[in-house]
């Protein structure tokens, strides 16, 4: 089966070069202009590796998929961009991208990128592999589920309730657990996480303080911000004045 | 811009920036357009000529973008006159041939996004080209609303543009690709094929 390569990008021209390269070079590869539609395919077309565009819709939203891509996903993604400032590569190294191609660029750039991103991804996933077994031993199998569950829906409000049904046991000992192997209640974790989240979110993307808020769960900015206060001392928009440009 | 520039230091490094990523992104394009043509397998009448052509399209665009934002503040948008590149851009064309009609109707105060521009002037090089495959004479009419900029184009020896599709059916695919850049769409009609396209 071939490879399956998304190519995220607006300029129809640069997409249609790329898929004609990797499609000659035996990758099964699709086009996508737009946040929304990358982060459909995710699910559609299950890609094995991204190739994004910095500066789509030029608001920079590529950073903001990469970091979706970073916080939720495994798929290791390349970023292509006109911009090598040394400011802009600082900003993109913390959505952990498994490559940079800066235009412009030659068929050989885009596949030897491809080729070592692929090969790397396999190489992690054997040490992943590995690393497993210790992870297994250092949760409990209920307590895993509860944090696999907090990890796919930290953009939605968590319910305590649906932990204790994910992990299968009665609810004070549950709580009792979690504690005990997470060093942390369930809600004091939910919370760190989703702030953890913010954070990045604030420093490497353009998103409003309202949409950040929209996309972790909280129904209004001021909930928002009030719970982002109590976690850092600070608002969100103070917060990205002092890490940001 | 000189003295503002002096004035801010500053903002030489953000505007070196944003010129050094324009001219990367523009090197990207036409190396996309060289290759697109050899996976299409698009045959020009004259590949030469096109590439120069597509030189001179940007020459021409940056000349005016930077001498335009010379004497003012820092630009703080990155639209351009459509009449005056046009001006110069369809004279550059017919430079080289008597055989280009057009006529710019009210777009004296049309502003154009400069990226959007350039895609407008490549789609003019494929046009041309086509005329030049064809021997013939080519005529375009360029006008525009508050949210459109529209062009009818017409080539004197195609009775029927509806065909047009089926007539460069093989050599369309680096035209549509530009016309999908700027978001636009074709209307055929008899006498003439409509391009229209949003602007602002």
């Amino acid at each position: 089966m071939k490879t399956k390569i998304l190519i995220v990008e607006d300029d129809k021209l640069v997409s249609f070069e790329i898929q004609s390269i990797l499609n000659e070079n035996g990758f099964d590869a699709n086009i996508c202009e737009s946040y929304n539609c990358c982060i459909k395919n995710l699910d559609t077309f299950k890609p094995e590796l991204i190739l994004l565009d910095i500066d789509l819709s030029k608001k920079y939203e590529g950073i903001q998929i990469g970091s979706y891509l970073n916080s939720k996903s495994k798929i290791p993604f390349i970023y292509i961009t006109g911009y090598t400032d040394l400011e802009t590569i600082k900003r993109i190294q913390t959505t952990k991208p498994v490559g940079y191609l800066s235009k412009p660029f030659r068929d050989v750039d885009i596949i030897s990128n491809i080729e070592l991103a692929l090969y790397n991804k396999k190489a992690s996933l054997d040490d992943t592999g590995n690393h497993e077994v210790e992870e297994d031993s250092k949760y409990s199998k209920p307590i895993k589920r509860a944090l696999e569950y907090i990890d796919t829906n930290i953009n939605q409000e968590i319910k305590t309730d649906e932990l204790i049904r994910v992990s299968g046991w009665s609810k004070f000992h549950f709580i009792r657990e979690f504690a005990k192997e997470v060093g942390k209640t369930p809600y004091q974790y939910i919370f760190d996480e989703k702030m953890k989240l913010a954070s990045s979110k604030l420093k490497n993307t353009y998103q409003t303080v309202k949409e950040i808020a929209f996309d972790l769960g909280y129904t209004s900015n001021s909930s928002f911000t009030n719970a982002f206060v109590k976690h850092s001392g600070i608002s969100p928009s103070s917060f990205r004045k002092k890490y940001c440009r | 811009m000189i003295n503002n520039l002096q004035e801010h230091p500053e903002k030489l490094r953000e505007v070196l920036d944003k010129t050094l990523h324009r001219f990367k992104n523009n090197l990207q394009t036409q190396l996309s357009l060289m290759n697109i043509q050899s996976a299409s397998n698009r045959n020009y009448f004259d590949d030469r000529k096109v590439i120069v052509d597509r030189i001179f399209a940007l020459t021409y665009l940056y000349d005016l973008f930077y001498k335009s934002n010379k004497e003012e503040d820092l630009p703080t948008d990155t639209f351009i006159s459509l009449q005056s590149y046009l001006l110069q851009f369809l004279q550059y064309l017919k430079s080289s041939t008597s055989e280009i009609d057009f006529e710019l109707i009210d777009t004296s105060l049309s502003k154009v996004e400069v990226d959007d521009l350039l895609i407008l002037a490549y789609i003019l090089v494929e046009m041309n080209d086509f005329r030049m495959s064809l021997n013939d004479r080519l005529s375009l009419e360029f006008g525009h609303n508050t949210k459109n900029l529209s062009l009818k184009f017409s080539y004197s020896s195609i009775e029927n543009h509806e065909k047009f599709y089926n007539l460069f059916e093989k050599e369309f695919k680096i035209f549509d690709l530009l016309v999908k850049q700027l978001k636009g769409k074709f209307d055929y009609k008899r006498k003439f094929v409509r391009l229209s396209f949003p602007i602002l």
